[in-house]
């Protein structure tokens, strides 16, 4: 099966597993296991200038790194009714075959966990070849839960009990109570953390921002909880500015447990190009 | 007697099931499913009257027609029908005279043949008209008021028949005279009762003009001024079934004592312009009565005298009907009908009108409903 997106998946922090062996991957990237010298071109960092190489040839040289490997990924997917609105679920299945595949492609282990207001499916990760048909099954099997809410917390703490170390990507719209989180993730604040989380925002366009939409009385329906709340259209600004709100408060949040997040609109032409970005962003990070 | 009513009360009770239709509109309204509600969104819900406009509209109208259905009626107003009629008294004659037969073939009477005009007579009056009976030997009897019942005054005519031997024919047929100035006064009697209360006779108005008429022929009489402003003379008349023997003159009022003159009740009847026709069965009328039947210079003729053969002559008979045809209905009576102001058609209107308007404001932007 031919990925949707080809993504680079790469980690902030080494593994803290003291016999994690040689973690160094085959190509080049950003790590820390020296590769080689070449010509400086326009654009490289400075900070990747070889100064000695410059002293003995007289000419500008950049060093290169192998990009770090050996991590395993866990996909932790959301599959709470509120995922099943509009086209999000199609784009956390393209999500999760796509990182996958990007894991499995390196020789990493990955796995699968759904949840929504608990853990429902498990695989623990695996390099094994017949995993990544595993988890595509598993997805299209995902059980249509009516479950009254959504919860991270449970699920994030299974992960940390089974899993001494991962790289934890959540697929989630994150409708859900993230005050809890800030307790669980006490590793955010560690220097090497051993779990490595990664938030996707999977949102339909109307869940940040109503437009195209005449004024009138709408009443909306909670998918979760079933609760009934009529709304004045004519206050569509107020709304739109409540949604963005609890959106930033929501990246907030995550961003204060350790969990950097990258937003991605249904229907969105550039979803590779944002997690990739996501990705770089967290390795210039890097401590 | 209250003054507000239902018509139909027991249709309120579609009343009781309107909350459930509330109940089941608010559970089948369309609603869009949405993942991302928040407890702040609560205060971007719409006002009271934006959220419940529709359920208050739905209420109202259902209200109006269910009691409009209902039909309270909340006075009375008194509603004054005139009704217009003519009153025509038959006065039939059963004296020893009309028990004559026919013919030597024939075993009828003239008073049967009388009957016979009478019956077709009143087949022919319209149905709005008040038609009374009276038959009258020695003395009138009342047979009927006057009603616009034609079975009724068909029956009654049928108790006078000679061939059924009721006990009314037996007991006019006793005396054998022929008084028929006390049924014409009888008839005119019920004619004033049948006045206005305003412009009824007092029991002496009656007795004076009693001893008026008890006089000799062609004294002045004395109208009471009640009478002559009633309205008289329009669509009143008296048609009397005779044999033409009739004794009206001085020395029948002289002999039997006591008895209205009947030249004078001609008079009055001139005076006051009721109508009055004579039909002489198989013979002739005393020339008393003819004169004073007769108009002088500057009067209104009071009527005419139709004289037949010894057989029903049925085209005399239509040319009184149309005679009494072109007379002036009479607007003397009226019926009064207390009629509640039922409050229907203001309800229903203002239920469809509440219903147009519940649609023109679904139809703003801000009010409708998506």
């Amino acid at each position: 099966m031919k990925p949707p997106y080809l993504f680079n998946i790469q980690l902030k922090h080494p593994p803290r597993s003291q016999m994690s062996g040689d973690w160094a991957g085959l190509d080049k990237g950003t790590g820390y296991e020296f590769w080689g010298l070449r010509k400086y071109l326009p654009g490289d960092s400075w900070s990747r200038i070889d100064w000695k190489a410059r002293a003995r040839s007289g000419e500008l040289y950049v060093r290169e790194f192998l990009k770090d490997s050996a991590y395993n990924l866990l996909l932790i997917c959301d599959v709470s009714p509120s995922m099943h609105f509009g086209r999000k679920f199609g784009m956390l299945q393209d999500l999760v075959i796509s990182l996958a595949y990007a894991a499995l492609h390196s020789n990493n282990p990955c796995g699968l966990l759904l949840f929504a207001d608990r853990v429902l499916t498990w695989h623990p990760p695996s390099a094994a070849p017949q995993q990544f048909s595993r988890i595509v099954t598993a997805l299209e099997q995902a059980p249509v839960m009516k479950s009254r809410q959504t919860r991270l917390a449970p699920a994030l703490n299974f992960m940390m009990n089974r899993l001494s170390s991962c790289l934890g990507v959540i697929i989630s719209d994150f409708h859900t109570d993230l005050e809890n989180l800030r307790g669980l993730m006490d590793a955010a604040d560690s220097r090497l953390p051993a779990h490595e989380l990664v938030a996707l925002h999977v949102l339909e366009e109307s869940e940040y921002r109503l437009t195209g939409i005449e004024d009138g009385l709408l009443t909306l329906r909670d998918m979760e909880s079933g609760h009934q709340m009529p709304l004045d259209l004519s206050r569509k600004e107020e709304f739109n500015a409540l949604l963005r709100a609890a959106r930033e408060k929501n990246i907030r949040t995550l961003a204060g447990a350790g969990i950097d997040s990258a937003v991605l609109p249904v229907g969105a032409a550039d979803i590779q190009a944002r997690v990739n970005t996501l990705f770089a962003r967290r390795l210039a990070a890097r401590v | 007697m209250p003054e507000f009513e239902l018509q139909y009360p027991l249709v309120l009770m579609l009343l009781l099931p309107a909350p459930l239709f509330l109940v089941l509109r608010r559970r089948t309204r369309h609603k869009l499913p949405f993942p991302a509600m928040m407890p702040e969104m609560r205060r971007l819900r719409p006002g009271f009257w934006k959220r419940y406009y529709n359920g208050i509209f739905f209420s109202l109208v259902y209200l109006c027609l269910i009691v409009s259905l209902a039909n309270p009626g909340y006075s009375k107003e008194t509603v004054e029908d005139f009704i217009e009629s003519k009153w025509l008294f038959l006065a039939l004659d059963l004296s020893g005279s009309m028990k004559r037969p026919i013919s030597r073939f024939s075993d009828q009477t003239l008073g049967d043949l009388a009957l016979d005009g009478i019956r077709s007579f009143i087949d022919m009056r319209r149905s709005e008209d008040y038609i009374g009976l009276v038959a009258f030997s020695s003395y009138a009897k009342l047979l009927a008021p006057l009603t616009f019942d034609k079975d009724l005054l068909k029956t009654k005519l049928e108790l006078v028949r000679s061939k059924n031997h009721s006990r009314i024919y037996r007991e006019l047929g006793a005396g054998g005279g022929t008084n028929a100035s006390e049924a014409v006064w009888l008839s005119l009697s019920a004619f004033f009762s049948m006045l206005p209360e305003e412009n009824r006779l007092s029991v002496e108005q009656i007795a004076g003009m009693r001893e008026f008429l008890l006089g000799e022929p062609a004294a002045l009489l004395d109208i009471p001024q009640k009478i002559r402003h009633a309205g008289l003379g329009t669509g009143m008349a008296v048609i009397l079934f005779t044999d033409g023997r009739i004794e009206p003159t001085i020395r029948a009022h002289e002999r039997r004592g006591g008895l209205p003159n009947l030249v004078n009740i001609i008079t009055l009847m001139k005076a006051v312009g009721v109508r009055f026709y004579i039909i002489s069965v198989g013979g002739e009328v005393d020339e008393a009565v003819q004169k004073a039947m007769e108009p002088k210079a500057g009067e209104p003729t009071v009527g005419r005298i139709f004289v037949t053969s010894r057989g029903l002559d049925r085209q005399q008979i239509e040319e009184v009907y149309r005679e009494i045809d072109i007379l002036e209905t009479n607007r003397n009576l009226t019926r009064i009908t207390l009629q509640p102001r039922w409050l229907r058609r203001p309800l229903l209107v203002f239920g469809f009108g509440l219903m147009i308007l519940h649609l023109i404001l679904r139809s703003l932007p801000r009010l409708r409903k998506l």
